[in-house]
């Protein structure tokens, strides 16, 4: 495949990794804003896990407006690290029965329910879709950077 | 149709699931089974008793009968159990998925059961039988 030909699917490209990777945050808060008030009440020591579901969710609101309004490689590694992040503490608290740890409570669960599934399964991908739109922002960079070299040494 | 636009098709289609499914309130999603309770934690004329799962907190009857068939009703999304704390005093388990209804059978002895929810630690309560 041709530079050119990347380099003209790339926006789009962008632009549907940029709505998706939102999309999945969104999702993501929704869900957690939801299931906050019962989950306060379900380990409420620390700061308490409804708490805690609140921040995460503002969070990923915030990382998903960045990310639609920019889409640059910050935007795409702040989602990246959000999504991921949130992802990895559902497997962690899933699996792994780990003590109160500071101002953040024991929130061991260890069971699926459908609500549960959809935020990881979402999370999951939208790590990776920002994964990936971080590492075609850096390509296309690189490709750039590399046609532009030639004519400045003219 | 080009690779990385199929897998954004696929994302896509999952990610719309994903939100089709928020539809419904996490916290407390409303029973979907036909066998709601007449009130939180209720005990009928019949015997027939029920054990109400709200908010991660349960309501139980102020007394159910010795060897009676308890319903508990789950209006959670979260699924949760009701287990004698007390391994050796009582002997029930039983779990309830979110929206959903289960049974189990009351201990045949009288005394106070303290009960828990082993997904849950901080959820507890007390089940009186007499």
């Amino acid at each position: 495949m041709s530079r050119t030909t990347a380099g003209a699917r790339s926006p789009s490209t962008l632009w549907a990794l940029r709505v998706l990777v939102a999309a999945g945050l969104v999702t993501s808060a929704v869900i957690h804003f939801q299931l906050a008030p019962a989950y306060q009440q379900a380990a409420p020591g620390g700061i308490g896990q409804g708490t805690l579901f609140r921040i995460q969710a503002s969070v990923a609101i915030l990382s998903a407006l960045y990310v639609l309004a920019r889409g640059s490689r910050p935007a795409f590694l702040v989602a990246a690290l959000v999504a991921l992040s949130a992802f990895a503490a559902i497997i962690l608290y899933r699996y792994v029965q780990l003590p109160a740890i500071g101002p953040i409570p024991s929130m061991y669960e260890p069971v699926w329910f459908t609500e549960k599934v959809v935020t990881a399964v979402v999370e999951g991908i939208a790590g990776v879709l920002a994964i990936a739109g971080y590492i075609l922002l850096s390509r296309s960079g690189k490709a750039k950077a590399g046609s532009a070299a030639p004519a400045s040494a003219r | 149709m080009k690779l990385s636009n199929r897998v954004c098709a696929i994302a896509a289609a999952v990610l719309l699931a994903g939100l089709a499914g928020c539809g419904s309130p996490g916290g407390e999603t409303a029973p979907q089974t036909t066998t709601p309770a007449s009130s939180a934690g209720a005990s009928d004329a019949s015997g027939a008793v029920t054990v109400t799962i709200s908010g991660f907190a349960y309501q139980v009857p102020a007394s159910v009968k010795p060897g009676a068939t308890v319903t508990v009703v789950n209006k959670d999304s979260a699924p949760h159990t009701v287990t004698a704390k007390d391994k050796d005093k009582g002997g029930f388990d039983v779990e309830v998925d979110g929206g959903k209804t289960a049974t189990f059978t009351a201990p045949a002895e009288a005394g106070e059961y303290a009960i828990i929810c082993t997904f849950h630690p901080a959820m507890s309560g007390m089940l009186v039988v007499k």
